[in-house]
């Protein structure tokens, strides 16, 4: 009788294999590819507001890299604007600003110093400037991943 | 709606599996260079398999079409994005969406009183405390009328079928949802263990021990020497 067992098992294999399969219906096929079409263009969409977001994003992380250079650069040439413009006069609202402008690098130098000194690093102007650059460019581009790419696939998927 | 798929044969040869495998490659390439029209192919290809998958999870056909709708867009949604490594086949890459798809609406559904049993609970692969299993009800008499008409085989093969779309359809999904990816949808085991997340003698276990059940049911229906008669006819 095994052998009537086999061949009860290959008919069930087989019936199984040929048993009812549902069908979809008629305008499925259809439906689904209008669907289709309609997610292929808003991923086209999608792929170009990413790719601009991408631009704004390298804009302004370039530009900020820039005017720190430049901050560090007006702040390194201190002493030698002061030694020289002892003998010049210089209108008095520049002066101010450019007071301003040295306060605020001067605070965020002491500020990153306490830091370093607090972690037991020693910091110089030059490896502060370039860590700030850092710090900055690394938290810019966080924002604007997180405002630009993230919150567009949230607005996308819902 | 369904139907008696005549043509489905047993364990496709390996070359044809291999170039099916090599087209269906080239049309998601060409899905990913823009050519979105291509993905119809796909739905061609797999839409009903994909539907029985789906409907025995769901067992409402608005909601498994719906279902079905959602898990292709998210397959194409996946071929665009690049997400879909080319590595692994798109059959199981794409059932997996279809079963993820399908168990999450059911989630979503779950007020209404569906029998859904969870896919990893393990309780009754040994073969004793799985209750669903064991009581499941198959109306015997609606069946074996043919028997006493040994001579019309083909109803006998038509009545056969249907005791077995019953038994499928009546099965805890756990058992079903296996027996769909292994017998319909063309999975190996280890893909459908890949695709369930099921280890391997799991999905083993349950295929052998829903065939043993089928078996014991037709012949608690039909005798063993008229079944056998019509084996060998068939």
């Amino acid at each position: 009788m095994p052998d009537n067992s086999k061949k009860i098992e290959e008919y069930i294999d087989n019936a199984l294999r040929r048993s009812s399969v549902y069908i979809t219906s008629a305008n499925f096929t259809s439906v689904l590819m209008e669907r289709v079409a309609a997610e292929n263009k808003t991923a086209i969409e999608e792929l170009k507001r990413d790719r601009i977001a991408k631009y704004i994003i390298g804009t302004f992380i370039s530009l900020t890299l820039f005017v720190t250079i430049i901050i560090g650069y007006l702040s390194g040439g201190e002493v030698n604007s002061k030694i020289e413009t002892t003998s010049v006069r210089i209108q008095p609202t520049i002066e101010t600003s450019s007071n301003y402008v040295q306060q605020f690098v001067g605070y965020i130098k002491s500020f990153s110093m306490g830091i370093l000194n607090y972690l037991g690093l020693s910091a110089t102007p030059k490896t502060l400037s370039i860590l700030l650059s850092f710090l900055l460019i690394f938290a810019l581009y966080l924002v604007a991943d997180r405002i630009f790419l993230k919150g567009r696939l949230k607005t996308s998927r819902s | 709606m369904f139907i008696f798929s005549e043509n489905r044969h047993p364990a496709p040869i390996k070359k044809i599996e291999s170039c099916m495998y090599d087209l269906e490659l080239n049309i998601i390439r060409k899905i990913k260079n823009g050519e979105f029209n291509v993905f119809e192919q796909i739905v061609e290809k797999y839409k009903d398999k994909a539907m029985t998958l789906t409907m025995r999870i769901l067992k409402n056909r608005e909601e498994a079409e719906d279902s079905l709708q959602e898990a292709f867009i998210k397959a194409f949604r996946a071929i665009i994005e690049g997400q879909f490594e080319e590595r692994s086949k798109f059959s199981t890459y794409f059932y997996r969406i279809v079963y993820n798809t399908a168990l999450d609406n059911y989630k979503k559904l779950k007020t209404k009183t569906y029998n859904l049993i969870r896919m990893d609970d393990v309780s009754g692969d040994s073969g004793k405390d799985d209750i669903s299993f064991n009581e499941m009800k198959i109306d015997r008499n609606r069946y074996g009328a043919c028997d006493i008409y040994r001579t019309d085989k083909r109803a006998m093969d038509i009545e056969i079928r249907e005791l077995i779309n019953e038994y499928l359809g009546k099965l805890p999904e756990k058992y079903s949802v296996i027996l769909t990816l292994f017998y319909i949808n063309d999975l190996s085991h280890d893909e459908i263990s890949e695709t369930l997340g099921l280890p391997l003698g799991t999905v083993k276990n349950r295929i052998f021990r829903a065939k043993e059940k089928l078996k014991e049911i037709i012949t608690e229906v039909y005798s063993q020497e008229s079944l056998m008669e019509f084996i060998y006819a068939f």
